[in-house]
């Protein structure tokens, strides 16, 4: 079921929030990673979740997310369950 | 047959000014106590460092727009007589009634055969605008004058993180002159399931303004009356930058051109964060899309043709170009408009002390 390529993901990733791929890895926290994290790169990567994995992930999961990882097995969890009303 | 994508045919654009506050409120110092120690990442990201808002609370959209159309005005040497319609796009008008409009109608001392309404749009409202104002242009064969303003810091908090730090107050002008040669292609969305992202709560005639409403409330961060500015700035953004790159494809599509094609894609600029991700969504450069929000805030519908003004008056002043303008926010809605822009009329940016 885990269909989701793990090189391509930090490629998406690292688009959003605005950093060369090669400077990312699965095990970084992404808040403290992130040159000027803020609240705004967090709507790009929900937004990059939905339209790439079709996953919508509540604020919820997003906030308990800590590493680049804790994100991309939430949307591996999101795609293996029915969709969100 | 039905035209999902409607052509105007025999309008172009003779001249686009612009006016702002000369007032500028720096960011990275207004911004302290309500953002504290995440201030410099806010920032970063919206790319706002500083924004234009009117010094006095009695300045207007009407008042910024004037200025910048009679500049207009007298560097066309225009003949006011034969102006034929007035559009006044806006979402903050003086007051309920009478329109903006007429009151310009009289202010610049237009005839009484003059046309005058208003369009109320906030961020997607300029090619509406242009829609209105090309369609009174082409039915009288005479010049029309589309102003399009905001002064949304009247009605934005400066507790609620969401809008305190994000709006510029502008005004514009833009003349249309029939022109048998020119065709414009438009495309409009609307999604009104999105009302609630972007609003004013109270004062209007579903919820009419009670004392309650000018009372603040809410958590810290997001405390607000309920006359001011309310966005769900998550919900905009999802909406938008899904919605914005097919919407523009499609059009480009619809005309047989794709992105290389464009000289400039004059898109609404929310935010740098935003901005820039909507143009990768697009699949075009940056360098094709002009930007002013660092300097000046998010303009809501001015922001077109006010970074017409500011970023592209050398170029279009001197040659034809290949533009895509689209507006998008409030409603939810999306509008775009396909022209050659130029050579034109622009003056200087016109600063206003008030």
């Amino acid at each position: 079921m885990d269909a989701l390529d793990t090189t391509k993901f930090i490629e998406q990733f690292a688009e959003v929030v605005e950093v060369q791929p090669a400077e990312l890895s699965l095990s970084d926290r992404f808040r403290e990673k992130v040159p000027y994290w803020s609240s705004l790169l967090g709507f790009g990567l929900l937004t990059m979740f939905d339209m790439e994995y079709g996953v919508q992930l509540s604020l919820d999961e997003f906030m308990k997310a800590e590493t680049v990882d804790d994100l991309r097995q939430a949307v591996i969890h999101g795609q293996q369950s029915p969709a969100q009303g | 047959m039905l035209q999902r994508y409607p052509i105007l045919a025999g309008a172009s654009i003779g001249g686009v000014a612009a006016c702002l506050p000369l007032n500028t409120i720096d960011n990275h110092v207004a911004g302290r106590e309500l953002f504290g120690e995440d201030l410099e990442s806010v920032l970063h990201a919206t790319g706002i460092d500083t924004r234009r808002v009117c010094r006095l609370p009695t300045t207007t959209a009407l008042d910024l727009s004037v200025q910048a159309a009679k500049r207009l005005i007298e560097e066309e040497r225009l003949v006011t007589a034969d102006c034929t319609g007035i559009v006044f796009v806006t979402h903050t008008p003086d007051s309920w009634m009478p329109n903006n409009a007429s009151l310009v109608q009289q202010m610049l001392g237009f005839s009484g055969w003059t046309a005058a309404l208003d369009v109320n749009h906030a961020c997607a409202g300029y090619p509406y605008g242009l829609w209105v104002g090309g369609s009174l242009a082409v039915s009288t064969q005479s010049w029309v004058l589309v102003l399009d303003g905001d002064t949304s810091n009247h009605h934005v908090s400066p507790y609620d993180k969401a809008t305190a730090l994000l709006l510029g107050d502008a005004g514009t002008a833009t003349v249309i002159v029939p022109e048998s040669d020119s065709r414009w292609r438009f495309s409009f969305e609307t999604d009104g399931r999105g009302r609630e992202a972007l609003t004013f709560p109270a004062g209007g005639a579903r919820h009419p303004m009670t004392a309650a409403d000018l009372q603040y409330t809410g958590d810290p961060g997001s405390r607000r009356r309920g006359i001011d500015w309310t966005m769900d700035g998550m919900a905009v953004f999802a909406y938008m930058t899904q919605n914005m790159p097919r919407h523009v494809r499609a059009l480009l599509t619809e005309e047989h051109l794709t992105v290389e094609d464009l000289d400039y894609a004059v898109l609404h600029q929310p935010n740098g964060f935003m901005l820039r991700t909507i143009a990768r969504g697009i699949g075009i450069g940056l360098e094709k899309v002009p930007t002013n929000v660092a300097r000046f805030g998010n303009l809501s519908s001015a922001s077109i043709p006010t970074t017409i003004v500011s970023e592209l008056a050398e170029d279009v002043r001197q040659r034809s170009t290949r533009c895509l303008m689209s507006g998008f926010g409030a409603g939810l809605s999306i509008a775009s408009v396909l022209m050659n822009l130029g050579p034109i009329v622009v003056p200087e940016l016109v600063e206003y002390d008030g």
